[in-house]
């Protein structure tokens, strides 16, 4: 069994290596490309039921942005919605034989958690300026600057770590079970294991609203304080 | 633990593809048809709460109208049933005028009516008195009912005055003879007989015409030139006549 800390390289272009969770993700971007263009191809004003509920789950996600983040929804629901999405398919995707989830390799989630870093920086600058957003982190005295930087990289790395550990402990217990036991003996820690790839999907993208939700309303603030 | 950094960055551009094709292809376009649905329903709403506006209002225009309608509906009918009320009494007072006078009419057409069946009835009273007392007389000698006349005659003679006597002889000596009118000839004893007691009525000789006249019933009359003295059957008659129409007018 190898470990499941270690990337396997499928190819190589040039000096780039290819690894095995790269190539699962372009998998993974392709078809939920294809799914979206095949889901949004006939849109009307008068939905089908297909449209109804595609509607009914983007205006769910969009509700769950606004009242987390108290704030108009559509400029973060492509980011939060995609996060979403790709966390949970890629975590789904361990059910395909064969395919290891790319979220159980620290890359992906490192990827994933940068991201977060720079949008929440992003959105906070957006909402109040540079100036605003800077001044959030001698909030509430200055004293706290330096918690609040390393705040900042530790939230970061704790959203690395969770994801990567929930997914890669999954893959790793189901990995040994089936070593041990027989092929139907994991079938209930694989159920158990859509269960908490779903969850960390919602609790990954949760987070990342908050960070981003808290950089925008606290540079608002801020903002709001300065022209006072 | 080792970290493959290619990977790494890999995986970061691959997410954010990801999050621009789904942002373009899937999120974008999704919202994009709610936030039109959602117009159109405000819209949708907006133009409902118009059409209501633009309702209560044509709605109250109505009501005025009506209410005025109402209103000069009943000025029409009060003015109408006050016309009415004027030409009723009009007709009332017409109609009232025209029964009376109609009444009228009638009472006097029925008082001539009774007037005129009084008076042929006292015409043909008259006549059958006539005819009664003809025929009482035809049953009586001729000379006792003709003296009878004869002496009553000659006591009316008595009772004029002398001036009216006088103008007989007056009429007597101008030629103008009295003329002495029986209902039958008289023959010539009775003419002597006639002559006798005129003359001794008057005062003096009066030279008589005899002439015949049935329509007096019985009795004589004598006419002067400017008096008559009547005592006859149709003298009686005509007298009572007045007197029963004196009667009926008093």
């Amino acid at each position: 069994m190898e470990s499941p800390l270690s990337t396997k390289t499928v190819f190589s272009i040039g000096p780039v290596p290819i690894t095995q969770p790269v190539v699962v993700t372009w998998g993974l971007i392709a078809f939920l490309a294809l799914a979206a263009v095949f889901l949004t191809r006939r849109l009307s004003l008068v939905p089908s039921r297909r449209q109804a509920a595609v509607e009914l789950v983007v205006d769910a996600l969009a509700n769950l942005v606004r009242d987390t983040m108290r704030v108009e929804p559509a400029p973060y629901v492509a980011l939060l919605g995609t996060i979403f999405l790709f966390i949970l398919t890629a975590n789904w995707s361990s059910l395909v034989p064969g395919i290891e989830p790319p979220t159980a390799h620290i890359e992906t989630d490192a990827a994933l958690a940068i991201i977060v870093f720079f949008a929440v920086i992003y959105f906070g600058i957006r909402a109040g300026g540079v100036v605003a957003y800077l001044k959030t982190f001698a909030q509430p005295t200055i004293l706290m600057v330096p918690l609040n930087v390393v705040e900042t990289f530790t939230r970061t790395f704790s959203l690395i770590v969770r994801l990567f550990g929930n997914v890669m402990s999954g893959v790793f217990v189901i990995g040994i079970v089936l070593s041990l036991a027989g092929l139907l003996v994991p079938i209930p820690l694989m159920a158990l294991d859509l269960l908490t790839g779903a969850v960390q999907a919602y609790i990954f993208t949760v987070l990342a609203m908050v960070f981003i939700g808290g950089a925008v309303s606290e540079a608002r603030g801020s903002h709001q304080n300065e022209r006072k | 633990m080792h970290i493959d950094w290619w990977t790494l960055a890999l995986q970061t551009v691959n997410v954010l593809i990801l999050v621009w094709i789904l942002g373009r292809f899937f999120f974008r376009p999704v919202m994009a048809i709610v936030a039109q649905r959602q117009e159109q329903a405000t819209k949708l709403l907006a133009d409902a709460e118009a059409a209501r506006q633009d309702a209560q209002t044509a709605r109250g225009e109505a009501d005025r109208l009506r209410a005025e309608v109402d209103g000069q509906r009943r000025t029409l009918v009060e003015a109408a049933q006050e016309a009415a009320r004027a030409e009723k009494k009009t007709l009332v007072e017409e109609t009232s005028r025209e029964i009376a006078k109609m009444r009228a009419d009638a009472a006097a057409a029925v008082k001539r009516e009774e007037e005129a069946e009084q008076e042929a009835l006292l015409q043909r009273v008259g006549g059958l008195s006539v005819d009664i007392a003809g025929r009482l007389l035809s049953r009586l000698p001729p000379d006792v009912a003709f003296r009878a006349f004869l002496d009553g005659l000659c006591a009316e003679i008595r009772s004029l005055s002398a001036e009216t006597r006088e103008d007989f002889r007056v009429s007597a000596a101008s030629g103008r003879q009295a003329e002495l009118v029986t209902a039958f000839p008289l023959g010539d004893a009775d003419r002597e007989l006639v002559s006798g007691k005129i003359a001794e009525a008057v005062g003096f000789d009066l030279p008589l015409v005899f002439r015949e006249d049935a329509a007096l019933g019985a009795g004589l009359e004598l006419r002067g030139a400017t008096t008559v003295v009547r005592n006859n059957w149709r003298a009686d008659l005509e007298r009572i006549r007045g007197e029963l129409g004196r009667d009926r007018h008093a």
